[in-house]
C-alpha cells in the first residue's frame, strides 16, 4: 500500500515540475492536480504489464491534459474586469492551458507513442463536446446531462483504460468522478446559490414538468433533491463495483473515506436543520 | 501576379483540403459546428496547406496523406486564432465577428480546444513519429514564445536578438514546420526536409518583419487595424528597435499614447527604421531563395520561389 502511495506522490511531483513556469506562476493560480484521478490512473496502469517508464509517461501525459482542460475552465466568460492585472491573468490562463496541452503532446511524441496521442486527443474532443452541451443547457434530459458530466470528468481515464485493455475499472472511475463533481456542484450551489450544473438541471426540469412553478425555496429544495438522488445512485454504483472487483487497498481506502465524509456532512446538515 | 496563380496546379488538391477542413471540424454538437464553421468560412490565405503540399512534391506525393498534414496545420493555426482572440479580447477577425464576440469566451475556449484536438487526431492517422516530434516540439516553443511576448510588453530594453527570437516563435516556426512535415510525410530525404525547414523559417521571418513594417505604413483599410496598434499594445518591433537607438527618440517613444500616436509613428518612420527593417527582411528573403537553389528543380520549386518573391513585395 505504501508503495502505491509513494508511486503516486512521485508522479505528482513529476507533473508539478512539468507545470512549473516561473512567469505563469506569478499571474495564475497554481494548477490543481486531482489526486483521485491520479489514483484511478495508477490503478489502471498497475493492472498492466507496462514498464515503469511507460506507466509514468502515461500518467503524466493524461494528467497534463486534465490540467490543461481544467485551466481553460478558469477563463472568465465576461471581459468586464479589464484592468491590466485581470487582463494579464486572463491572457496567461489561456496560454497556460495551451502550454500544458502542448506538453502532453510533446511528451508522447518524444517516446513515439502516436496511438496514445490519438487516444487522448479523442478524449479532449469528446470532453469539449460534452462541455458545450452542459454550458448551452441543451443535453435533452437530465439523464443525458448527468452522463455529460460523467464523461467530462472521467473520459480521459476511461479512454486510457480502454487503450490499455483494463475495462473493469471504467465503471468505477466514471462513477467516482461523477460522485465527486456532483458533491462539489452541490456545495457550490448551497454556498453561492449558483452552479453550472444546477442551472442546467433547472432548465431540464422546467422543460420536463410544469409543476416547477414553485417559490424559490421550494425550487432550491427540489433541485437539491434531484442532485441528492443522483449522488445516492452513484454511491450505489460505486459500492456495487467495489463488491464485484478486486481493486487495490489504496483505492478502497480512499473511496470509503470519500463516501463516509459525504454521509457525515449530510447527517450533520439534517441534525442542524 | 496574384499569389494563387503561382500554385494554380494545386487547385484541385486545395479544393480537397477545403472539404477535408469542413469534414474534420464537423461536430455532433450544433454550436461547436457553427462556431468552427464561422471561423473557417471567414476565409484565410491557407498558406500553411500550400507550403505542406508544395513540400510534399519533393517526395512521393500522395494527396490522401498530404491532406491530413495540411489540414492539421491549418487547424492548429485556426485553434490558435480562436484562443488569441480571447487573449486580445478581439471583436473582429478577417472582417467578421470573432467567436468570443459572437458567443463568449467560454464558447471560444471550448471551440479552440476542440479544433486543436481534431487537428492532432487527424495527424495521428499518419504513423510517422518524426512528424509528431517536429510538430510537438515547435508547438511548445510557439506557446512559450507567446508567454514571453506578454512578459516583454512595454519592455523598452529589448534587442535585435530577442526580437528575432520572438518572431521566429510567433510566425516562422509554424511555416518552417509546415514545409518540413510536408516533406517528411512524403518520405522526402532528410536533406530535403531540412532544407525546406530552413526555407520556411527564412520566409516566415521575412513575412513577419514585413507585417511589422506594415503596422507603421499600412492604412487601416489595408491592415485591418489602426496603424501603430502593435506599439500601442507594447509590442516592440524592428522599426521601433531601430528608432530607439537614438536615446532621445527612445524617451519620446516610451510616452506613446492615443494622443501622440501619429506623431510617434512619423518619428519612427523618419528614423529610417522602415528602410532598415526592409533590408533585414530582404536578407531573409535572399537566404530563402538561396536554399531553394539547392532543391531539385520543378514546378514546386518554382512556386515556392514565386511565393517568396510575392511575400517580399506584399503591401498587406
Amino acid at each position: 500500500m505504501n508503495n502505491s502511495y509513494n508511486d503516486i506522490e512521485q508522479i505528482k511531483t513529476t507533473i508539478e515540475t512539468q507545470l512549473k513556469h516561473p512567469y505563469l506562476m506569478k499571474f495564475i493560480e497554481q494548477p490543481v492536480i486531482d489526486n483521485d484521478k491520479l489514483m484511478l490512473l495508477h490503478e489502471v496502469l498497475d493492472d498492466t504489464k507496462s514498464s515503469v517508464a511507460m506507466k509514468r509517461d502515461y500518467m503524466v501525459s493524461t494528467m497534463l491534459v486534465q490540467v490543461a482542460l481544467d485551466t481553460h475552465e478558469q477563463v472568465l466568460t465576461s471581459s468586464l474586469h479589464n484592468n491590466d492585472e485581470a487582463m494579464k491573468s486572463r491572457q496567461l490562463t489561456v496560454l497556460a492551458g495551451v502550454y500544458y496541452s502542448t506538453l502532453y503532446y510533446h511528451l508522447l511524441a518524444k517516446i513515439g507513442d502516436v496511438p496514445m496521442i490519438r487516444n487522448l486527443a479523442k478524449g479532449i474532443r469528446e470532453i469539449n463536446e460534452h462541455k458545450i452541451s452542459v454550458y448551452q443547457k441543451d443535453s435533452g434530459g437530465i439523464e443525458n446531462l448527468i452522463n455529460s458530466i460523467r464523461e467530462i470528468e472521467s473520459s480521459l481515464i476511461q479512454k486510457t483504460a480502454d487503450f490499455l485493455k483494463v475495462p473493469h475499472i471504467k465503471k468505477l472511475a466514471a462513477e467516482m468522478c461523477l460522485y465527486k463533481r456532483l458533491k462539489s456542484e452541490r456545495e457550490l450551489f448551497i454556498k453561492q446559490r449558483f452552479s453550472i450544473l444546477f442551472d442546467a438541471i433547472k432548465k431540464e426540469v422546467v422543460n420536463g414538468e410544469s409543476s416547477i412553478a414553485r417559490n424559490i425555496d421550494e425550487q432550491r429544495k427540489h433541485l437539491l433533491n434531484i442532485c441528492d438522488y443522483y449522488i445516492e445512485q452513484t454511491q450505489l454504483q460505486i459500492e456495487k463495483q467495489l463488491e464485484q472487483f478486486g481493486f487495490s487497498e489504496v483505492l478502497r481506502t480512499r473511496i470509503n473515506e470519500m463516501l463516509f465524509h459525504y454521509q457525515y456532512v449530510k447527517e450533520k446538515v439534517v441534525e442542524e436543520g | 501576379m496574384k499569389l494563387k496563380l503561382m500554385y494554380n496546379f494545386l487547385q484541385s488538391d486545395l479544393d480537397i483540403i477545403e472539404q477535408e477542413l469542413e469534414d474534420t471540424i464537423a461536430s455532433e454538437h450544433p454550436l461547436l459546428q457553427q462556431a468552427s464553421m464561422h471561423l473557417l468560412k471567414a476565409g484565410g490565405k491557407r498558406i500553411r496547406p500550400v507550403f505542406v503540399l508544395l513540400a510534399g512534391k519533393f517526395g512521393n506525393y500522395d494527396i490522401d496523406v498530404m491532406k491530413r498534414v495540411a489540414v492539421c496545420l491549418e487547424l492548429i493555426h485556426m485553434a490558435s486564432l480562436v484562443h488569441d482572440d480571447v487573449i486580445d479580447d478581439a471583436e473582429l477577425r478577417r472582417g467578421k465577428k470573432t467567436i468570443k464576440a459572437k458567443w463568449d469566451n467560454r464558447v471560444a475556449m471550448y471551440t479552440g480546444d476542440y479544433i486543436f484536438a481534431r487537428s492532432l487526431e487527424l495527424l495521428t492517422m499518419i504513423e510517422k513519429p518524426d512528424a509528431h516530434q517536429i510538430l510537438s516540439k515547435s508547438l511548445v516553443e510557439v506557446c512559450v514564445g507567446e508567454i514571453d511576448q506578454i512578459q516583454d510588453k512595454f519592455n523598452w530594453d529589448q534587442n535585435l536578438r530577442t526580437y528575432l527570437r520572438r518572431i521566429k516563435r510567433k510566425t516562422a516556426l509554424l511555416i518552417a514546420v509546415s514545409c518540413q512535415i510536408g516533406a517528411v510525410a512524403s518520405d522526402a530525404t532528410e536533406d530535403i526536409h531540412k532544407q525546406l525547414y530552413k526555407f520556411g523559417y527564412y520566409i516566415g521571418m521575412s513575412y513577419q518583419i514585413i507585417d511589422d513594417i506594415l503596422d507603421f505604413i499600412g492604412t487601416e483599410e489595408e491592415i485591418g487595424k489602426p496603424a501603430g496598434s502593435d506599439l500601442m499594445q507594447g509590442n516592440i518591433t524592428l522599426p521601433v528597435l531601430y528608432a530607439m537607438r537614438d536615446e532621445q527618440l527612445k524617451q519620446k517613444i516610451k510616452t506613446i499614447s492615443e494622443e501622440n500616436r501619429k506623431e510617434i509613428l512619423s518619428l519612427v518612420i523618419e528614423s529610417g527604421g522602415i528602410e532598415y527593417s526592409k533590408e533585414i527582411s530582404d536578407r531573409y528573403l535572399e537566404k530563402a531563395l538561396d536554399v531553394l537553389n539547392e532543391l531539385p528543380d520543378g514546378r514546386a520549386r518554382k512556386a515556392l520561389k514565386g511565393i517568396a518573391k510575392y511575400i517580399g513585395k506584399r503591401k498587406f
